[in-house]
């Protein structure tokens, strides 16, 4: 290895923690496992971590695995992938044992770097935007669909050696780099992310249904875009998505297409063909972290006055699907699409 | 309610029988996806169903009885019996569905031949659902080699699932009424098996008022178009989104000229619904509604193409028999209830207990990205024996 090996402790130990808590753990790097689900930590303990690729079962162990209560050493640096909605309980916890000189990185979705600084403080909190395909599909067993991206900044966007080195050590995993912007990247993964939610209210291929809807998803886009634009984010484009082409001087209704063009044949060519929200409603019976993240954004666009209603029937929608899966309908997409487009004309 | 384990070494060697026998399935696979069955072609069709029963019997050998019901201008639909092992005669008997058909026209596999790249497999409805049947046999197959008890299974294979079943509907019903489970090996969604459907109803609406010259003489006249006017609102305001229930009005005609008030008008209209109760209340509502003009006649056609398949405590139970097993397989089976109607559904509104989506775990039903994959079929098909051999416990 050519890495020196260092102590990480990841709290969360679902698909996006696993999986990364796996890559470190194969490296070298002494990983400590933290989850409140104590059976599940147990099972860690004991077996490790067990990652499936193409169909491939591997075991990795790791140097431990514990709960919450078990946890008596100061940590240093804290991998942070709980559920969003655990995020202030767990940076509560964290106030209470994170070394002095330790850090908290949030590798969870949505905008969680203010939650946690609030307990930890912001010198200790390191933002990241983390774009990766996992999934649990058996106990104590994630599918690793294959790497996006991990892009890693200080809240102040300056460059310090301790991002440097988590960057190189996340390498291990996949494509991990050092950003002055992490709020661009995560605020253009709303903007995404409220498109690939619209289509959670269905059960059709991604793809399809934003390529049959685009009144709704260009709106959803825009909206959410707005709001991070009064906020002075400057956006980030990540995977396919290019969010100048929905906002800002560059954005046309033709360009937007055919950014969306683009993003439909990239949704494509994914194995999966639905999205995670969609599992979590359809197949997990389980809340969607949604609200969550988009909490935030409402109290932003509430901040600068700026109207979202297609974002706010999208999560009206969105609770009538999760409290009841089979009334998932395409005419779900028809409502928002007649609201964006009754928008549009005003 | 507690399920019957089976022992952990008959779970690992149905499994480890399965997995030494991949390459087998795959070539069945194989085979059987190279044979184009598209439900609008008669001739494939019939070869598909030939070389299904061929296979069948060359793998299960021959059944203790066969019954081919002709299904006219769609595929024929088969119904094979074979008796259970003698441990396993007792158990009632289990039907297997399994539709041959598939929604892709001759000539697809050019462009999407059969292959398997890694644990993806691909090819047209190798995931809907021709995976599923392979998957069937080969849960028997293991079972026998383990030396494990099976129930009486009955196979019902029919040719036109895609078009909604017209010809093999009644076939499916008698087949089932007796089931002790009927197990269905259509697609899983996202790996959950489907334990409840919406029903799909499809109706043709008929209008037919007087025909009158529109300028000479315009109130002799009873329009049917403005009577279909009315209608078209007062159905689709039937849709409750929350319910689960969608009225739409897909296809609309009527009238002869532009200066004559429409004699007829004519309305075909798709309706999804999630549960018995909403499938009433939008009933009455159509056979109710009547036109603002009472000399327009309204004749209703159709019906419920598929009825609704509602989660009873029996179909529950299977599901936890199941999931239990699943659970020694080391796999964590889920449910749903999203996703269209099948045969399943016609199965549980005679009171079966039914499990839907039983068979192949992949993605894109009708999608050119379909595909299934190689370790869903050992790991389903495992399930699926040591599920059949469960049902033969007393
Ligand atoms: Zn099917």
């Amino acid at each position: 290895m050519s890495l020196p090996p260092r102590e990480y402790t990841v709290v969360g130990a679902g698909a996006i923690g696993g999986t990364i808590a796996w890559h470190l753990a194969r490296a070298g790097h002494p990983v400590t496992i933290v989850d409140t689900d104590a059976d599940h930590a147990r099972a860690i303990a004991r077996d490790g971590i067990v990652v499936e690729r193409g169909g491939v079962r591997e075991r990795q162990p790791v140097a431990a695995a514990l709960t919450p209560e078990e946890v008596s050493v100061p940590l240093r640096r804290v991998l942070l992938a709980v559920k969003a909605h655990a995020t202030d309980t767990a940076a509560g916890w964290l106030a209470a044992h994170l070394a002095a000189d330790g850090y908290v990185v949030s590798l969870q979705n949505g905008l969680n770097e203010d939650l946690i600084a609030g307990h930890v403080g912001a010198e200790r909190t390191v933002g990241a935007f983390v774009d990766l395909f996992a999934d649990v599909v058996a106990p104590g067993v994630i599918n690793d669909g294959g790497a996006g991206a991990i892009a890693i900044g200080e809240m102040s966007g300056a460059v310090t050696e301790r991002v440097r080195e988590l960057a190189a050590d996340l390498s291990a995993w996949g494509p991990a780099v050092v950003t002055a912007n992490v709020a661009g990247y995560l605020w253009a993964k709303l903007g995404f992310g409220a498109m690939l939610t619209a289509t959670a209210l269905a059960d059709d291929a991604m793809g399809d249904l934003l390529d049959r809807h685009r009144p709704a998803g260009h709106a959803l886009v825009r909206e959410v875009l707005a709001v991070a634009t009064a906020e002075g984010i400057i956006l980030e484009p990540f995977d396919a998505f290019e969010p100048t082409a929905y906002t800002g001087p560059a954005a046309s209704p033709a360009g937007a297409d055919a950014a969306t063009d683009r993003l439909v044949a990239w949704l494509r060519t994914q194995t999966k063909t639905r999205s995670g929200i969609w599992r979590d409603i359809a197949v997990r019976h389980r809340a969607t972290e949604v609200p969550t993240h988009y909490a935030p954004v409402l109290a932003a666009a509430d901040r600068h006055h700026i109207d979202v209603p297609v974002l706010r029937a999208l999560l009206e929608q969105l609770a009538e699907v999760e409290a009841q899966p089979i009334s998932m309908s395409e005419s779900r997409l028809g409502v928002l699409d007649a609201i964006a487009t009754k928008e549009a004309a005003r | 309610m507690s399920v019957p384990a089976i022992p952990a070494a008959d779970v690992a060697a149905l499994r480890q029988w399965v997995d030494a026998h991949t390459q087998d399935m795959l070539d069945d696979l194989g085979d059987y996806v190279r044979l184009e069955t598209p439900s609008d072609d008669l001739a494939a069709l019939s070869a598909g169903r030939d070389w299904v029963l061929s296979w069948v019997e060359r793998r299960l050998g021959p059944p203790a009885a066969i019954r081919t019901e002709p299904g006219g201008a769609h595929g024929d639909t088969v119904v094979l019996d074979y008796t259970g092992t003698q441990d396993g005669a007792d158990a009632g008997t289990v039907v297997v569905l399994a539709h041959y058909d598939t929604v892709w026209p001759l000539g697809t596999l050019g462009e999407l031949p059969f292959a398997v790249d890694g644990d993806v497999i691909r090819g047209p409805g190798v995931f809907d659902m021709k995976a599923g049947l392979v998957q069937a046999v080969w849960a028997v197959l293991a079972l026998r080699a383990a030396g494990l008890a099976c129930p009486p299974l009955r196979l019902v294979l029919n040719g036109d699932e895609e078009i909604g079943s017209p010809a093999s509907r009644p076939v499916i019903e008698d087949s089932c009424r007796d089931a002790a489970a009927v197990l269905v090996f259509e697609a899983s969604a996202d790996g959950a098996v489907k334990t409840a459907r919406k029903g799909v109803g499809l109706f043709d609406v008929t209008l037919t008022g007087v025909e009158a010259h529109a300028g000479l003489d315009p109130t002799a006249g009873a329009s049917a178009v403005t009577a279909l006017a009315e209608m078209v609102t007062a159905l689709t305001a039937l849709t409750d989104l929350a319910a689960g229930t969608t009225v739409n009005v897909g296809v609309v005609s009527g009238g002869t000229r532009r200066n004559v008030t429409a004699g007829s008008a004519h309305a075909g209209i798709d309706v999804r619904v999630a549960d018995q109760a909403e499938a009433d209340r939008v009933e009455r509502a159509f056979t109710g509604w009547r036109p603002g003009d009472p000399r327009v006649t309204v004749r209703l056609d159709g019906g419920w193409n598929r009825p609704v398949m509602a989660r009873t405590p029996a179909i529950a139970e299977l599901f936890e028999r199941a999931r239990s097993l699943a659970g020694q397989l080391g796999i964590e089976l889920r449910e749903t209830a999203v996703g269209g109607a099948s045969d399943g559904n016609f199965a549980a509104a005679l009171g079966c207990p039914v499990l839907d989506g039983f068979g192949a775990v992949g993605a894109g039903a009708h999608a050119r990205d379909e595909h299934a994959t190689v370790s869903g079929m050992v790991e389903r098909a495992a399930l699926a024996a040591a599920f059949l051999t469960s049902l033969t416990a007393p």
